[in-house]
């Protein structure tokens, strides 16, 4: 078994994908995916308009982590709390980045 | 399998009603979710009261739950007779399941409603998504590796209960990953059910800290010290990257702070998409000088016209 090897690949990688089966992935309902398309946390890949890519996945699934591990009730309440964490992986990022720049000490 | 008491993790008594189960876990996850919360232990501790939600908030799991009776918190314990039958969905072979592989987290999670979704017998559906952490070396992100994974998974036997067994896959890492990237292996999650697709194996990438380089999304910086009359004269030198060391020209009169850069000689993808080298220049004097070398920087002092602290002298004295 372990002499087979599997590449690991980018998540924006193209793959067609449905909204349904993006949808399966994320433990989702379409229109739970509906309402997340609507509040523009997900969009189809720009290569191809009726299809998503892997990281539509990502999204998706962090969508139902969210509402699962905060027990949230709506939608509305997922995106905001998305959001926010957004921005903080945002600063994270830019901290990241100046201490690159900066250095030690 | 050993018991965890979901009631007294949660805080609530036995007969809580759905609301105030719910209300309690709302509170609990404000306070440890590690989107929130940086204190020590807060992640542990998150896992378990989450654990301890997904099956009291769940009508058929919390009654499955119920049925497996008060255990001391830690203890060993089994099934009592008939619940197999009662919750496992289908008659279970002479002597029982065998429950000493099995986690009270994963016990419930082969029932009907599980997931979210009800699920019937013979329905094609998509295998478990699984993640795994790995941690490469800054050389193994520039030139892409190959790991071994040892994961612990749930497998689901035909009557639904779920028993972690270890699974060892070897996984290529293309070139080029960044610190907190995310990679995905498709099809190696968890089986599909009734002819559904396998799931996806996702990957967190951590890179190692490295002595002398650190990364910013595809970019690598490094600092490069330069001594003070290669800086004024300016010097060609070995430059040191990960890809191995190449010529670098210095343009006399560079600065300390400025920037160099070295066109995509920074994290290369497999899909050409590059970042480049970025070496912050630091002028570093000499702290031992001999006598000679004290008398040519005392000469150059006093020929020089140069002031380092010209602007600093005009801004202080503005508005006089």
């Amino acid at each position: 078994m372990a002499d087979d090897v599997f590449e690991a690949r980018y998540l924006d990688e193209f793959v067609a994908l449905t909204l349904a089966q993006v949808g399966e992935a994320a433990g989702l309902t379409a229109d739970e995916m509906r309402e997340l398309i609507d509040a523009g946390l997900l969009a189809p890949s720009r290569a191809a308009p009726t299809a998503f890519d892997a990281r539509a996945v990502v999204v998706a699934r962090e969508a139902s982590r969210v509402r699962r591990e905060f027990a949230l009730d709506d939608v509305h309440s997922v995106c905001v709390v998305m959001r926010l964490v957004e921005r903080v992986h945002g600063l994270e990022r830019e901290l990241t980045t100046l201490r690159a720049r900066l250095g030690p000490g | 399998m050993k018991y965890r008491d979901y009631y007294a993790i949660l805080g609530v008594p036995r007969d809580a009603d759905a609301d105030a189960i719910k209300k309690a876990y709302r509170k609990l996850a404000r306070q440890y979710h590690p989107d929130v919360s940086k204190e020590a232990g807060a992640e542990e501790k998150f896992k378990e009261v989450a654990e301890a939600y997904q099956t009291l908030s769940d009508a058929e799991k919390r009654a499955a739950y119920d049925q497996l009776g008060r255990h001391a918190p830690g203890q060993d314990f089994r099934p009592p007779p008939g619940w197999e039958q009662s919750f496992g969905g289908a008659s279970f072979g002479a002597g029982g399941a065998a429950f000493d592989d099995v986690d009270l987290a994963d016990l419930f999670a082969g029932l009907a409603g599980a997931r979210g979704r009800s699920r019937r017998r013979g329905q094609p559906m998509r295998g478990r998504d699984f993640e795994a952490a790995v941690q490469v070396t800054l050389d193994q992100a520039y030139h892409g590796t190959e790991v071994e994974l040892d994961l612990s998974v749930p497998e689901f036997d035909e009557d639904g209960v779920a028993h972690r067994v270890g699974e060892r896959t070897r996984v290529r890492i293309p070139r080029g990953v960044t610190p907190g990237q995310r990679l995905r292996v498709p099809g190696k999650g968890g089986k599909g059910y009734s002819g559904g697709p396998d799931g996806d194996l996702y990957l967190d990438i951590d890179v190692a800290p490295h002595p002398v380089f650190r990364i910013d999304g595809l970019d690598i910086h490094l600092d490069l010290p330069l001594a003070p009359w290669e800086a004024v004269l300016g010097t060609e030198l070995d430059m040191p990257t990960p890809g191995g060391k190449v010529s670098l020209r210095v343009p006399a009169g560079t600065r300390a702070g400025q920037q160099l850069r070295l066109a995509g000689r920074g994290l290369v993808r497999t899909d050409g998409k590059s970042g480049h080298l970025l070496a912050t220049v630091r002028i570093v004097v000499p702290t031992v000088v001999d006598d000679a070398e004290r008398a040519l920087w005392r000469d150059l002092a006093q020929r020089s016209s140069f002031n380092p602290r010209a602007a600093l002298d005009q801004e202080a004295g503005h508005g006089r």
